[in-house]
């Protein structure tokens, strides 16, 4: 079987003449939440020909496209950071092809081991930088044999030079809805799509409270940082809170929220300052968290983080989480953050509920996971408590032509600022199918019912309790009844016993 | 450090220290954390300075402004001159920027103190008794008290909040912070 050694080991693979295919189909693995596909041979190597001859480079490296193999194999995945166990990949697949070539690259050859190569029929076509040749011979077979021949004389390092075909990555929206699927929303609106009763508050830089797929759930609304009084609404572009809104209740069919039939309180408590920064009054963000579980809010969704800690902010969440709903706690979610880094306030406050994001593969998501989105990761630690869904998310977008698209809606927003209102509304169908639920009950089911992933048998500080499962949350739930009478019943059943 | 006040309090009281320098650090949690002094750069409340009857310097700066919201402009201290600089002080109009890591925190002259206990708010009172003139109370209730030094300077109602976090032990203390963090980037793709 031919091999090769790269980084210390050893790697056996199996190639596949793309010649020898005459016709029929290439057959590539399943990876990454990429099911197994085959694609036509003739086709593959027609693409593989354009490019060969639109590069000169490639041309002398490959001139017949024919003798080029597939190389097909295992390798050991190198772990994502703050991942603890690596898996296996395979070498090619539907999104990477490697292409093994007659050419074989070598450093630190002696003139003996040049002797030996060019006896073994091997011509050098290229010299590169710090001592690299490239060495060309009339077969892929012949390139792993010379591979064989140099690593047994123990030239500096030997390796096939191989053609990689990268499927460019598409940050195009996926074909449908992705997350609610994912999450079982669907299982769980078999029980309840959410009560009017139940207010979930969205803090942020404003909601578009006109939108015609939030406009029927909104039931209180006030700005905190800005002046326009009761309304919430959001300057120029600043669509993210409308964004978060919709994955909580958009009541669009298509741009569904996970409760859609729960009510909506809008605080605005962040505006951009026009160079990529929120600006927040860490006293008006007090007062707006305050507000919303006086206003009645069951649920706090919190996409937003960052900063120095603030005492106001953090009692302000105390209260809500045990005052809010007249004793039964507020439950309160806040994003992780997105640097894949230590997670940062207010997401560090023990005892709440702390999202981080998966993708459409169940993975945590990195800089490195399957995705493609490369430019951001989940945060981390011991406060995490899930991750949901956080990449092309479908959720509701300023109307018109403000915002991150020309339209109402869009389909790519993504970041633990898009978990959180999914882990939100999860909550808000929690308690609707059970409005004597607590808060505690409520944080304790997200993560009993949660799918566990990646392999995890219990919590880790990267996946948390594992991803979002809305329909063994809710259900849970439906199933809890009432929670034990606790201090603040009891104070009130001893009050109302004494009036009596 | 640059001093921010020029006022010094008498001995003993909740001031006593009052704001030779700019101080940099706050408590959450009951843990210290640290601020840098961004010397570099000034905030100006426009609403004081507007009060104050200087719109017409207020307007001038948000063209070198670095940083603007919440009614608040972050700017370079050398894109005033010193008599504006001066004028905006005096108006309580000028306040101390700090930095830590990617955000750009703003101290406002306001402290917000809560109570879980009717001692926690013995206590802090007891502190500020003998400096009352320096100070006015905007809010009275049994579980906060809102304080804002009548200086006008983020910096000295940080300095306060520390003092009385130091000294009282309340629930909580914080000067009021507004801050400017990095918004999570929504890229068009």
């Amino acid at each position: 079987m031919p091999a090769y050694k790269a980084l210390g080991q050893w790697h056996e693979v199996t190639l596949v003449p793309l010649g020898g295919l005459q016709g029929g189909k290439l057959a590539l693995p399943a990876f990454a939440g990429k099911a197994a596909t085959s694609t036509s041979a003739a086709a593959f190597l027609e693409a593989i020909g354009r490019a060969v001859g639109a590069s000169s480079v490639l041309r002398s490296r490959i001139p017949d496209v024919g003798k080029l193999s597939v190389v097909h194999g295992k390798v050991a995945a190198r772990p994502n950071n703050g991942s603890r166990r690596a898996g296996v990949s395979p070498i090619s697949t539907p999104s990477v092809q490697t292409l093994a070539t007659q050419t074989v690259i070598a450093e630190g050859m002696r003139q003996a081991d040049f002797a030996a190569a060019q006896s073994f029929g091997a011509t050098v076509i290229e010299e590169g930088l710090d001592g690299k040749v490239l060495l060309r011979v009339d077969s892929v077979d012949q390139a792993f044999a010379l591979v064989d021949l140099l690593t047994k004389r123990e030239v500096g390092s030997v390796t096939p030079n191989f053609l990689r075909r990268v499927a460019s990555i598409k940050l195009s929206a996926p074909a449908t809805a992705w997350s609610l699927k994912k999450v079982g929303a669907p299982a769980a609106w078999a029980i309840t799509r959410g009560s009017a009763d139940v207010k979930v508050a969205v803090l942020d830089e404003g909601v578009d409270t006109s939108h015609p797929a939030l406009k029927a759930a909104v039931v209180a609304e006030k700005d905190f940082i800005g002046s326009n009084g009761n309304s919430a609404m959001p300057a120029g572009n600043d669509a993210h809170g409308t964004a978060c809104a919709g994955i909580v209740l958009s009541r669009d069919a298509t741009y569904s929220g996970v409760a859609p039939g729960c009510s909506l309180i809008a605080a605005r408590i962040a505006m951009d300052d026009g160079t990529g920064h929120w600006v927040f009054d860490d006293f008006a963000t007090a007062d707006a968290i305050d507000w919303c579980w006086r206003q009645g809010a069951a649920v706090l969704s919190n996409s937003w983080g960052g900063g120095a800690p603030s005492d106001a902010i953090s009692r302000a969440f105390a209260r809500a989480r045990t005052q809010g709903r007249n004793g039964l706690g507020a439950v309160v979610a806040i994003a992780a953050g997105n640097d894949q880094a230590p997670i940062d306030f207010p997401g560090d406050l023990p005892g709440y509920i702390t999202v981080g994001a998966s993708n459409p593969a169940d993975e945590r998501k990195t800089r490195a996971s399957s995705d493609g989105e490369n430019r951001w990761g989940s945060n981390y630690g011991a406060t995490i408590h899930l991750l949901a869904p956080g990449v092309f998310i479908w959720t509701t977008d300023i109307s018109g032509p403000a915002g991150y698209d020309p339209g109402d809606f869009t389909k790519t927003f993504n970041g633990t600022s898009s978990a959180t209102p999914l882990v939100a509304g999860a909550a808000a169908l929690m308690i609707s199918a059970n409005p004597a639920i607590s808060a505690a009950s409520v944080r304790d089911l997200l993560g009993t019912t949660a799918k566990r992933i990646e392999g995890q048998t219990t919590w880790t500080p990267e996946l948390g309790w594992g991803r979002l499962d809305v329909a063994g949350a809710v259900a849970a739930a439906k199933a809890a009844g009432a929670p034990p009478v606790g201090k603040v019943l009891k104070k009130k059943l001893k009050k109302t016993a004494k009036k009596k | 450090m640059r001093a921010t006040a020029t006022w010094v309090a008498p001995a003993g009281g909740a001031f006593a220290v009052y704001c030779s320098r700019m101080v940099a650090y706050y408590y959450t949690a009951g843990q210290k954390v640290s601020l840098e002094p961004d010397e570099e750069h000034v905030a100006v409340d426009q609403t004081a300075a507007q009060q104050a009857g200087l719109n017409a310097k207020v307007a001038a700066v948000p063209k070198s402004a670095v940083r603007s919201g919440a009614g608040v402009l972050v700017t370079t201290r050398a894109s005033l001159t010193a008599d504006t600089l001066r004028e905006l002080q005096d108006a309580g109009a000028l306040q101390p920027v700090y930095k830590r890591g990617k955000v750009v925190v703003v101290a406002m002259p306001e402290v917000r103190v809560e109570f879980d206990t009717q001692d926690q708010r013995s206590r802090v009172k007891k502190l500020l008794s003998p400096s009352a003139a320096h100070f006015s109370i905007t809010e009275d209730s049994t579980d906060r008290l809102v304080i804002r030094p009548n200086s006008g300077n983020g910096a000295d109602a940080l300095n306060l909040a520390n003092r009385i976090q130091e000294h009282s032990d309340p629930a909580a203390v914080s000067a009021r912070f507004v801050q400017f963090v990095p918004k999570p980037p929504q890229e068009p793709l």
